[in-house]
């Protein structure tokens, strides 16, 4: 059974290794990116020693660590996906297998991210851990927490974008909603902008009732060392929530979906 | 027993209609008018284990539309689908399991990975045993010649080696029904026979049920055993290819090459298709006249240089039956 969607995970890995050329040219991008924002928070803490918490080398790491996970956000195309499948039709080989959609649809994310995770992300973090001197987490543990975290807040980032591709079974474009929930909602509260502690307390609010804080902020700040303790704790039961949630809802969207091709024909 | 059956079989869509204009689009708003589209219309066949069957009709008559009720992706409007004992949009799932899909227009094998790739993330997909797979593998890379491109990523296959990669892809899991949906299109005559000779072979060797939608005439003719015209939704022809010869293919088509180009050519119980140049086209139905009377005619009045009698094309039948209907 689980072996069926690893599969999926293993092949999807295989096919990333394809665009290598792309793939150099979007880390060398990213680290431009990055050094940039470094820079920026050096000269912001220039005279400062601690803003609410967070000394230089404490809101470097901050930095480092959610830019680097927001490589999830932009290398995931599942709702684009999706979207493409719906338009072409290929969905409908798709609805011809012995297999869940939404389970595949994740295997497969997993099997490209996973790439992204080992030939993108950590190169590019070891680079700027040992260009910049940034913290390691408090403890062994912590790394293990920070990990499972992580993987949480990739499963609330993907069920989120399945939610988006499956709105494409009625909208003809689903652009619109993308750049919303993603590049709007998602950098505001997702807290890789800057560290949730620093919004001035309405937006902070906001940010607590929604999902976004629980892809990028909760990880990150497990791996600064804010969250620690009954609060850790806490974190990481609202991120097994939302993915509850969100799978949830995932799988109510698309079985919607499938009803109503089946009974109005793509 | 029957494999399929399917009985007062109907699909009706709902079409709204938008009217043109700002008050046209104002009213289409508030109250949405519809049209009823019958693409699949009071439809009944019944399929015995191990045929072939070619189900074609023109673009829109309902071919595809019948297609995916029997394979359980689009639920009918009203009437009745067993396939192997199940109702196939309420047991999706389980009847996936057991046939085989290939769509001409489109591949199920990832683009980017070498074929054998998607051949083994099939093998998980059905949770084929690892012997059996081997064994099919073995057979249909033989059969259809894969070995030279097994690791080829398919994005870089002709067509006709992707359409034999398709054809081994739905097979894999030795499926009881294989259906079709135009498998030759855009392919070479080469690779076209190519097809239609396996499709022959695993149908004889193997049991395999197959129904095949094509616009390619010869395709049926070579392949299959039995036909059904399907036209705006009905069923206007079930049978066999030589019954359907004999009962519509009575006209017979005579080419003459003329020694000149005679102004006008005028025979009795024979009508002039076509002309192109010194060539001419007369159709005549053989059971009002006999070649031999036409030929003495024409020799009587023209000179000839050549000739050739043609029997109808199986094309040239159900060309006419979708222009004239059945009669």
């Amino acid at each position: 059974m689980m072996k069926k969607y690893l599969t999926f995970t293993t092949k999807a890995f295989q096919r990333t290794l394809t665009y290598r050329f792309e793939l150099w040219m979007e880390l060398f991008i990213n680290v431009l990116f990055m050094l940039v924002y470094v820079y920026l928070w050096k000269a912001l803490y220039t005279g400062q020693t601690s803003v609410e918490g967070y000394d230089l080398n404490g809101i470097l790491t901050y930095i480092v660590v959610s830019q680097t996970l927001l490589t999830f956000t932009f290398t995931l195309r599942v709702a684009r996906i999706i979207e493409e499948k719906v338009r072409t039709g290929e969905v409908v080989t798709d609805l011809m297998k012995p297999i869940d959609f939404q389970l595949m649809t994740l295997a497969t994310a997993a099997g490209t991210s996973s790439h992204t995770a080992l030939f993108n992300m950590l190169p590019k973090f070891l680079l700027f851990y040992g260009a910049f001197g940034l913290s390691l987490p408090p403890s062994l543990l912590t790394v293990l927490l920070f990990i499972i975290s992580v993987v949480l807040g990739y499963v609330i980032l993907f069920s989120m974008e399945f939610i988006i591709g499956i709105f494409a079974f009625w909208l003809v474009e689903i652009r619109g909603i993308y750049a919303l929930v993603i590049w709007g909602l998602s950098m505001l509260f997702s807290g890789y902008f800057l560290p949730l502690e620093f919004y001035p307390a309405f937006l902070a609010k906001v940010a607590a009732v929604l999902p976004f804080r629980a892809i990028i902020y909760f990880p990150t700040a497990i791996y600064t060392g804010q969250l620690i303790g009954e609060r850790l704790i806490t974190a990481m039961l609202i991120q097994l929530a939302w993915v509850a949630v969100l799978i949830g809802l995932g799988r109510l969207g698309y079985r919607a979906a499938f009803r109503k091709l089946v009974i109005q024909g793509g | 027993m029957p494999i399929i059956t399917v009985e007062h079989l109907s699909k009706h869509f709902k079409v709204y209609r938008r009217r043109t204009g700002f008050w046209g689009n104002l009213s289409s708003t508030v109250a949405r008018q519809h049209d009823i589209i019958r693409a699949v219309d009071d439809v009944n066949f019944s399929l015995e284990r191990g045929e072939l069957v070619g189900y074609i009709g023109a673009n829109g008559a309902g071919k595809s539309t019948t297609i995916k009720m029997l394979t359980g992706i689009l639920v009918p409007t009203s009437g009745h689908i067993d396939v192997m004992g199940l109702t196939p949009y309420r047991h999706r799932k389980e009847n996936t399991r057991r046939i085989g899909v290939v769509f001409g227009q489109r591949t199920q094998l990832w683009w980017d990975l070498p074929v054998i790739d998607s051949f083994e993330l099939l093998k998980h997909i059905y949770e084929i045993p690892q012997n059996l797979y081997k064994q099919n593998l073995e057979f249909f890379s033989e059969l259809l010649q894969l070995r030279p491109f097994l690791s080829t990523p398919v994005r870089r296959l002709s067509l006709g080696q992707r359409m034999r990669c398709d054809l081994t892809a739905a097979l894999l899991h030795d499926p009881e029904i294989l259906y079709l949906d135009e498998p030759t299109i855009g392919l070479d005559v080469v690779a076209k026979e190519q097809v239609r000779q396996f499709l022959r072979q695993v149908n004889a060797e193997r049991q395999v049920t197959v129904i095949l939608t094509t616009h390619d005439l010869n395709d049926v003719e070579k392949v299959c055993q039995r036909l059904i015209i399907i036209d705006s939704g009905k069923i206007i022809y079930d049978g066999g290819i030589d019954a359907l010869k004999e009962r519509y293919g009575k006209t017979r088509m005579l080419i003459i090459d003329l020694a000149q180009g005679y102004s006008d050519i005028q025979l009795e119980g024979v009508d002039l298709i076509r002309r192109d140049g010194n060539r001419i086209w007369l159709a005549f139905d053989r059971d009002t006249i006999s070649a031999s009377e036409v030929i003495t005619q024409l020799t009587a009045r023209y000179e000839i240089q050549d000739l050739t009698i043609s029997e109808p094309e199986i094309e040239e039948i159900v060309r006419r039956i979708y222009e004239l209907g059945v009669h």
